[in-house]
């Protein structure tokens, strides 16, 4: 007996939302409401005819969400992927959000050279372990000080030498002093699936996927 | 508090406590029922018996510590199936057939999952010395049973072997971990950068991206042999035939199908994997498969194949 409940995709708040519906649009997965404009966290909806369920959360959740099986589906950042390491499927990489995961300091520390090794510095970010396997891989003893947002003020008032955050124009940086040293991934985000939900769900899950994979190389065409 | 306890490690009582030790007797119960004999290994360890043929994954999950009593390094277990594998070819090594379970905790240096428990009560059976496909019928048959057992009652057995994956990747410089990594996230976009630094002929590159596109069903697997060697339609024939034995034999509301993309939990598969999934549960119930390669290694070189469960898992997720 296939199963009924419906499917719950658990979609990221803010700029990725908005990246993501066109794609939801031409993949036939359509929310009942705007999920742009509504304060409800859980909306109804179908995929072409049979009723799905989204949920609009944190980006960082997402991954969470989908991970204890409260989503099947969602749309997460790589960022939080490699950061977490979820026990979830990547099956498509959406290529909406994109940006780059960098070393950023103050100009005139970056400009001095990179951190000498065997020194310690004082590095502040959301990415704590990919900031402890760069700077370990470098020799670079890193003191880790975990913010949740405004990285760039921390090297502003003396908290920190670098900072390891996500760049998309630079902007922000630039108008706080800093400049990007290096540069670790590109980012983007990513359709994620529980892989019970894979194994058990294969029927409704699959056709899904391939939809959205059909949607990408559209819009990557067109 | 003078003895705050140790994050990651849980303590049982009252009705938790009670259900656990209720659904350990329904599971050995359901083994002794099968004709498994019940083994009590202790927790400690050698090293090198944990480490014999279990590949690296294994290894860094272990915790070792030197004994005050004189023994040098030991190690607490962190998998049951090298101590069986231990034991067989030790103290059961006269015995030909040996169909054996256990139930115990095993340690892990850190959480398989983030905020996960350090510790699982390892429930499972192996089978030795039963060649060709009927040991892996046999086990495959008993972990359906166990997962109705526990009370799930629609799950899912996801059955792969690891012979398919070496083949196509065989001649690669990677080693086989990195591609097991990369499709246990099935994860196409950065398979596609490891094919990439790899001299691997377009056509086998094609069908590592299939696995991590989920499309290595058992149409994709049957249509691909003849494809990719002798090496791959051997195990091809071996995953195909095992399916249908199981599926048509299989007890309850259980669907076994092929997945050419079910990786390992632990490195030291050499042939048939299977996973186990229910309705409503966010990960796998259980992990099984052929491991030949670890009785070899520990000298014993005899037909082994097996599967197990965390009883806590079990029991949070029922």
């Amino acid at each position: 007996m296939p199963d009924t409940r419906p499917l719950t995709i658990a979609l990221s708040k803010g700029r990725i939302l908005e990246q993501t519906l066109p794609l939801l649009e031409a993949a036939g997965l359509t929310p009942h409401e705007d999920v742009q404009k509504t304060r409800k966290l859980m909306v109804d909806g179908d995929v072409d005819g049979t009723p799905v369920r989204f949920l609009i959360i944190r980006a960082a959740d997402v991954c969470t969400y989908v991970e204890q099986g409260a989503a099947d589906i969602g749309v997460a950042g790589r960022d939080s992927l490699l950061e977490y390491r979820p026990h979830v499927y990547e099956p498509l990489d959406l290529g909406i959000g994109r940006c780059r995961l960098c070393v950023c300091g103050p100009k005139a520390l970056v400009e001095a050279g990179p951190a000498e090794r065997g020194s310690r510095i004082r590095v502040a970010t959301k990415y704590d372990q990919l900031a402890i396997e760069y700077f370990q891989s470098q020799g670079v003893q890193a003191e880790i000080i975990h913010l949740y947002g405004s990285m760039e003020l921390a090297p502003l008032v003396g908290m920190a030498e670098r900072i390891v955050d996500l760049v998309e124009t630079g902007s922000t940086l630039k108008a706080n002093g800093l400049v990007e040293e290096v540069t670790l991934c590109d980012i983007s985000s990513r359709l994620i699936v529980n892989p019970a939900s894979f194994a058990t769900r294969k029927a409704q899950v699959q056709p899904i996927i391939e939809k959205l994979r059909l949607a990408v190389e559209a819009r990557d065409k067109g | 508090m003078k003895h705050k306890p140790i994050i990651g490690l849980d303590d049982a009582f009252g009705s938790r406590a009670k259900a656990l030790r209720s659904m350990q007797g329904k599971m050995l119960d359901l083994f002794d029922q099968a004709g498994y004999e019940e083994v009590i290994p202790p927790i400690f360890e050698r090293p090198d018996a944990l480490k014999s043929g279990a590949g690296r994954f294994l290894a860094d999950q272990t915790v070792v510590f030197s004994d005050p009593a004189g023994a040098g390094t030991l190690a607490i277990r962190s998998d049951m199936t090298p101590q069986i594998a231990r034991i067989a070819a030790t103290r059961l090594q006269a015995e030909k057939v040996l169909k054996l379970c256990y139930s115990g905790t095993v340690m892990l240096a850190r959480p398989d999952v983030r905020g996960g428990s350090r510790q699982q009560w390892q429930t499972g059976v192996e089978c030795l010395g039963v060649a060709g496909a009927a040991g892996d019928i046999e086990v495959m048959h008993l972990a359906a049973r166990c997962m109705m057992a526990a009370g799930f009652r629609k799950s899912v057995l996801q059955v792969g072997h690891i012979g398919l994956l070496k083949a196509l990747v065989a001649g690669c410089e990677a080693p086989l971990e990195s591609w097991t990594a990369l499709l246990a996230r099935r994860s196409p976009d950065d398979l596609r950068e490891l094919i990439a630094s790899e001299s691997i002929a377009e056509e086998r590159g094609n069908a590592l991206l299939a696995l991590a596109k989920g499309k290595g069903d058992e149409q994709w697997i049957a249509a691909s042999v003849g494809k990719y060697g002798a090496d791959f339609d051997l195990a091809a024939k071996e995953l195909l035939d095992l399916v249908h034995e199981v599926g048509d034999r299989v007890e309850g509301d259980v669907s076994v199908y092929a997945d050419a993309a079910v990786m390992p939990r632990f490195l030291y598969h050499s042939g048939i994997l299977f996973a186990g999934f229910a309705e409503g549960v966010s990960q796998a119930l259980l992990y099984g498969g052929r491991y030949d390669a670890m009785m070899k290694a520990h000298g014993r070189d005899m037909p082994a194949t097996g599967f197990s469960c965390d009883l806590w898992a079990l029991l949070d997720t029922v």
